[in-house]
């Protein structure tokens, strides 16, 4: 612990060079572990110290105290940590505005490293109000910032500007937020939910996309006539099938006479949210007779095929199966205009949970 | 003033003598009004024309291949002349004149102003952007889209928060259906204005409209690739079958084209043999000849499992209505087809299918169709059909 302490003089700004970055070396490895991330996180000064050194003049410095700082908020106690400290230091660090700026700024050799600080902060629900607080004016900047693939001169990334998006999304006001047509924060994010480049950005965009389609209060917003939300969830599940043409015209005009070459999403996961958007989205009747409308079943019907034979994802291939089930009913066999109402009992919620599981069985090889 | 008065051939004295001799000239015209009867005027049956010509008079300025009043003349060096003004100074004249015409909807005129203006090579970039502006709106306006793009463009170069010079090129993109030059400038222009009502309405038709032009594309190439398999696959049925065609070489791998496949006789035209639905069957347009009548029947959609008996039955479901002695049924002729590299004719067993006969080492497809002939069994004009002269063809 004293040697830990020990390397805080050599951490000033005004500090010798060649000294200041051994000492972050040192810090950066020690960040690396978990006793010497608890080490770290217990000293006040250590950690205004690498506050202070995120913007040294020195380019490696500053990086490696920027990388510190990823690790040092990579699980909540050490986010909510950092985060408490810099707004009680004398003067206050301001994080959140530090990374927005930074991030926002073409020439930032350290954007992409500021934002995974940035994604790390806003993955703890508990500390989401207040970091929108600060980075609510700073929006559509950032969201240009992702749309323009090249917006960084410095090549920087910035693919964990979509899971920055994501977990502001968990809370009603960054929802709200996203939502909003003004700024049209949610045109220039879907279109990366089929980005195949990243799965980082794909994974956040999807992430937003669920997190939107579980509140309810949205389904109208999203089942709109600009089609946006519904493209974003099926072009990452539909294929290089051919559908006749009376089918093709049933589709969202994105995705009609989609070439040979298409594939589909690649990751289990990812396909899985975006089914468990789709049923989402059955849950009342106008919804669910858009979504018929609009050729889902069709979809769906050539995506199960692909699931079961190459895919061969259980969890997808059942999650499919809920969606499908729905969509073949007749209205006047489901009874319900609106299934987030129904209480499922206990024991047959159980019950239902074993048949699925041995159903999923019998379908794989 | 140094600078500006070296740019002077005119002396300030010759300007004033001009412009007394210009004074000399009206009060001379009064004076003739109120003092003197009228004579040594213009003449009577040309002092409208005259009239047009002086430069205080004219309605219109001159066209080229006018004669020019001389005073007008010397107007107009004061106006334009290089060395009279400054660069930014004749380049603020031709604007004003580039300005007067687009008031008055001469668009060709104000274009040619403007290009004049923008001749001048001012230094002022204020000035360069809205004679490009301007210009960019004169080009508009008789929906010269591709160079009131680019000239609006090189008004936003020249000043590029001209938010004017911006929306035109907007708009110019979306016609030329550059999408994404459309986009880019909308969401500019958004920028600087969230509420700019009309780029946001742009901005989304714009959208629509790309998204409509990529999928026709993506329906083209599918359609484009569907004909393509269809056509291989139908190639390929042909060589599996072996199928010989009497205008390319024997012995020979066919080269088989759609051009080839297209039949030659007009009422076939539109049915060249394809493949049936699933793939199996050929169905071909065949013309039967009847010598005796010198006319042809065309059936444009035979498939190949079909018997000749088969066909004859449908030809003669009805009578031929030129047959008066009702010889043409199936059981009272006989069908041949000709073997045009030998200058010889076969004749068909009718319980064969049409497969069958055209595998035949005689049968050739003519014309892209089938090739029979029907005559009454057992008659003269068989006989003269069979025997009649036949020179075989000759192919490289």
């Amino acid at each position: 612990m004293d040697n830990v302490r020990e390397l805080i003089q050599f951490m000033q700004p005004n500090q010798r060079l060649d000294l200041k970055a051994v000492a972050l070396t040192h810090v950066l490895s020690l960040t690396g572990s978990t006793e010497g991330k608890d080490a770290i996180l217990s000293l006040e000064d250590m950690l205004i110290a690498i506050f202070g050194l995120t913007l040294d003049a020195n380019s490696t410095v500053a990086k490696d105290a920027v990388l510190s700082l990823i690790n040092l908020t990579a699980e909540e106690a050490g986010a909510i940590r950092v985060f408490e400290l810099a707004k009680q230091v004398q003067p206050s660090f301001d994080i959140v505005g530090v990374a927005a700026k930074q991030i926002c700024d073409e020439q930032a050799e350290l954007a992409d490293a500021w934002s995974m600080v940035l994604s790390n902060l806003t993955r703890v629900e508990s500390l989401v109000h207040a970091i929108l607080d600060t980075l609510e004016p700073t929006l559509p900047k950032l969201a240009k910032a992702f749309a323009k693939l090249d917006y960084n001169k410095k090549k920087s990334k910035l693919h964990y500007l979509a899971p920055i998006f994501c977990n502001l999304t968990q809370v009603p006001r960054g929802r709200e937020l996203c939502c909003q047509p003004k700024y049209q924060l949610l045109e220039k994010l879907l279109p990366f939910a089929s980005f195949e480049e990243s799965v980082v950005r794909r994974g956040g965009t999807i992430g937003i996309i669920k997190n939107i389609c579980f509140d309810a209060v949205y389904h109208d917003v999203i089942l709109n006539e600009q089609d946006d939300i519904l493209v974003a969830i099926l072009q990452p599940l539909c294929g290089p099938e051919e559908f006749s043409d009376e089918d093709n015209e049933k589709l969202p005009i994105e995705l009609q006479y989609l070439p040979e070459s298409k594939t589909r999403e690649t990751d289990p996961d990812l396909r899985k949210m975006l089914l468990e958007c789709l049923l989402q989205l059955c849950a009342t009747r106008r919804c669910r007779e858009v979504l018929r409308a609009k050729g889902v079943y069709e979809i769906l019907r050539e995506y199960h095929k692909w699931e079961a034979k190459v895919g061969r994802d259980s969890e997808c291939l059942l999650a499919c199966e809920n969606v499908v089930d729905i969509l073949i009913k007749k209205e006047d066999e489901i009874g319900l205009d609106n299934y987030k109402s129904v209480e499922v009992p206990a024991e047959q919620a159980d019950k239902f949970i074993q048949e699925d599981a041995a159903y999923v069985k019998s379908l794989l090889d | 003033m140094e600078n500006l008065a070296t740019k002077k051939n005119w002396t300030d004295e010759e300007r004033l003598e001009l412009a007394a001799q210009l004074d000399a000239q009206l009060d001379e015209f009064i004076d003739g009004l109120e003092k003197k009867r009228y004579e040594e005027g213009w003449p009577e049956d040309r002092w409208q024309e005259e009239m047009d010509k002086h430069p205080f008079f004219m309605k219109r300025t001159p066209q080229p291949g006018d004669e020019v009043h001389p005073m007008f003349e010397g107007l107009q060096k004061l106006k334009y002349d290089p060395e009279e003004n400054t660069l930014e100074e004749l380049a603020l004249n031709y604007k004003e004149d580039g300005n007067f015409y687009m008031k008055h909807k001469k668009f060709r005129m104000a274009v040619y102003s403007f290009s004049e203006g923008i001749k001048t090579k001012c230094e002022n970039p204020d000035v360069l952007a809205v004679l490009y502006n301007n210009r960019s709106a004169a080009h508009y306006f008789i929906k010269n889209h591709r160079s009131a793009l680019s000239d609006a463009q090189r008004a936003l170069f020249y000043k590029p928060d001209y938010t004017k010079a911006r929306w035109r090129a907007a708009q110019c993109a979306y016609e030329l259906e550059k999408f994404d030059v459309c986009t880019q400038l909308c969401e500019e222009l958004l920028e600087v204005d969230i509420d700019h009502k009309d780029a946001k309405a742009l901005l989304h038709k714009n959208k629509m409209r790309k998204l409509d032009a990529e999928r026709n594309q993506r329906k083209e190439a599918a359609e484009s690739k569907r004909r393509l398999t269809r056509f291989h696959k139908l190639r390929d049925a042909l060589e599996q079958r072996a199928i010989k065609f009497d205008d390319q070489p024997i012995n020979k791998r066919p080269n088989i084209t759609e051009n080839l496949l297209r039949p030659k006789f007009l009422p076939l035209e539109d049915y060249p043999v394809h493949l049936d639905e699933d793939s199996s069957s050929l169905i071909w347009p065949a013309a039967f000849s009847y010598p005796e009548f010198l006319l042809s029947d065309f059936q444009q959609q035979l498939p190949e499992t079909a018997t000749m008996l088969d066909c004859l039955n449908t030809l003669f479901a009805e009578p031929l209505p030129c047959d008066k002695t009702l010889s043409y049924r199936p059981d009272n002729v006989h069908v041949y087809y000709e073997n045009r590299k030998a200058g010889c004719v076969h004749k068909v067993t009718l319980s064969k299918t049409l497969r069958e006969i055209i595998n035949e080492k005689g049968f050739f497809v003519s014309g892209g169709a089938l090739l029979f002939y029907v005559v009454p069994k057992n008659t003269r004009i068989e006989q003269e059909f069979i025997h009649q002269q036949r020179r075989p063809l000759v192919y490289s």
